[in-house]
């Protein structure tokens, strides 16, 4: 796989946590936590996006 | 005139000239014929390819509708604009490269003509622009409408509510007019910044008057013991996939956004605009519901004034009526900035479309032509809905995004490059469609409700979303078996 295809696969898969971990893992948290998930999955899938988008000169689609 | 009035008037003035300054200077970029017009003949830098993107994206919303949300229901509000900053940022990585380059071996120039060229017929581009225009004539009004609320407000009358939209609707055409997308991006790379400094300025006001007074555990508890910090009882995940879907796909799905993928001059350029986009989006994001969050806590507190919750779109408003007379004029404008800058470059997107989806029978100078004038009659249309302010109208552009869904699975499928018939692409999209207009009659009196329908215990979204691609597949896989 290119390095942007396992960016976006990254993105998805914290999209799909982005749902999932607030409605289960995190249900019921009273402090910062949910706005800390959010936040960092987030900042992971801009560096994902930054590191991948990096790919596409030198692998040209 | 007293000076919070006279203040607001000279920032706005000060931003109104250097945005005309700045669209007549565009000027000189401009070339002769429609692909320069509407997409700067692929030509457009990294750094402005990415404001134009940022500004065209984020609306007034986020410094009114979001700061609002984040106050009345909690952190979930956080989670609903991340969900479609994370969304983008996936599509955008995976799907940019190969839209970008298919744009121009094909020469698209508008979004539809994207479809109608995947399909081979220009029935399926037609219906495309239909759609368009019923989703995002009310969603281009409400922009208009919301320049008119902030120079009520920033001047301290509602008569100033006239005035503000016929300016709204006077910087749109302008901006459009002057140089085309040239003037559009540059006037929104220079009110993306503006947007940005505001918004920083705003939250570093709110957090020196209530996290400098109460401390950030004084914050935490007074946001903690009202639940706002978790899950509020607004946000069940029903309601968060009702509001999430529809923007998840925004990025797929808004001609004014899929347009500016076919605008960067190079590669290099598209990686700098998508880099650029996810700094901006991130930051703009936080800075929104840290506002609504902190603008709660101090409320809660006593230290501002209370909003009652269920007039949430008031809290900014009522926040920048206390704040520093510079601070407030900065923000409202910003707030009008944002909005200008969504609109003109959808109404300049509609335009294209006209030009190339609707007139593509005329020779490129008379296409022009309709697309000036679609610009004109577009803008005077948001202007009449605006000044109107029909309650139906205003109401269908919170739905604007659910009803572009309809569009969705056919663009997927050009984006993987899948082939399908036409007869199948206009199913899907006139079914989807059809779904949503289901729903909307059926909630005629509050058409907003919609967004929350669950018929067959599925959220309406995804059963547009199903329907469509349903349809689709099946037309795919028809084609493929007679082959």
């Amino acid at each position: 796989m290119k390095a942007y295809e396992v960016a976006a696969l990254v993105s998805l898969v914290l999209l799909i946590l982005a749902y999932v971990v607030p409605y289960t893992l995190l249900r019921g948290s009273k402090g910062w936590e949910l706005y800390t998930l959010w936040t960092l999955l987030s900042i992971i899938a801009l560096v994902a996006s930054w590191v991948g988008v990096r790919s596409w000169r030198r692998e040209p689609s | 005139m007293e000076a919070r009035a006279l203040i607001g008037l000279t920032v706005l003035i000060a931003y109104i000239l250097l945005g005309l300054a700045i669209a007549f200077y565009s000027r000189r970029f401009l070339k002769p014929g429609e692909a320069d017009f509407y997409i700067a003949s692929r030509r457009l830098g990294g750094l402005v390819a990415a404001l134009t993107y940022s500004a065209t994206t984020y609306s007034a919303f986020m410094m009114v509708g979001l700061v609002g949300l984040a106050y009345a229901t909690g952190v979930g509000a956080h989670g609903f604009e991340l969900a479609y900053y994370i969304a983008t940022l996936a599509l955008l990585t995976y799907f940019a490269p190969r839209v970008w380059a298919r744009a121009r071996d094909r020469g698209w120039v508008s979004p539809a003509e994207m479809l109608s060229d995947h399909y081979g017929s220009k029935l399926v581009g037609a219906l495309t622009v239909l759609v368009y225009l019923v989703s995002l004539i009310p969603y281009t009004s409400i922009q208009v409408i919301g320049v008119g609320l902030v120079l009520s407000q920033l001047m301290g009358g509602e008569g100033y509510y006239v005035v503000g939209i016929l300016l709204a609707a006077a910087l749109i055409v302008a901006w459009s007019l002057i140089a085309g997308v040239w003037s559009v991006a540059l006037t929104d790379a220079f009110q993306g910044l503006w947007m940005l400094l505001a918004g920083l300025l705003y939250l570093a006001w709110l957090s020196t008057l209530v996290v400098g007074s109460l401390g950030l555990g004084g914050v935490t508890e007074i946001l903690s013991e009202r639940g706002l910090l978790g899950l509020t009882g607004f946000w069940s995940f029903h309601v968060f996939l009702a509001f999430t879907i529809p923007w998840v796909f925004f990025a797929m799905v808004h001609p004014q956004v899929v347009q500016r993928i076919y605008m960067p001059r190079d590669e290099g350029s598209l990686a700098t605009m998508i880099r650029g986009f996810a700094v901006f989006g991130l930051l703009y994001t936080v800075l929104a519901t840290l506002i609504g969050l902190l603008a709660r806590a101090g409320a809660e507190a006593g230290m501002l004034p209370y909003v009652d919750p269920a007039k949430r779109d008031l809290v900014t408003p009522t926040l920048l009526s206390i704040a520093n007379p510079v601070l407030s004029a900065i923000v409202f404008t910003s707030i009008a900035a944002a909005a200008i800058t969504t609109a003109d470059s959808i109404i300049l997107s509609l335009a294209s479309s006209i030009s190339r989806d609707l007139a593509y029978r005329l020779e490129e100078r008379l296409r022009l032509v309709a697309g000036y004038t679609s610009i004109v009659a577009f803008t005077i249309v948001t202007l009449i809905v605006a000044y109107l302010r029909l309650g139906f109208i205003v109401d269908l552009a919170v739905l604007t995004s659910l009803m572009l869904l309809a569009i969705a699975p056919v663009t997927l499928a050009c984006w993987l490059n899948i082939r399908a018939p036409p007869w199948a692409a206009i199913a899907s999209i006139a079914s989807g469609f059809l779904v949503v207009a289901i729903a909307i009659a059926e909630n005629i009196d509050r058409p907003t409700r919609a967004l929350l329908e669950t018929p067959l215990g599925i959220p309406i979204a995804l059963l547009v979303l199903l329907t469509s691609t349903i349809i689709l597949l099946l037309g795919a896989l028809l084609q493929k078996a007679r082959r």
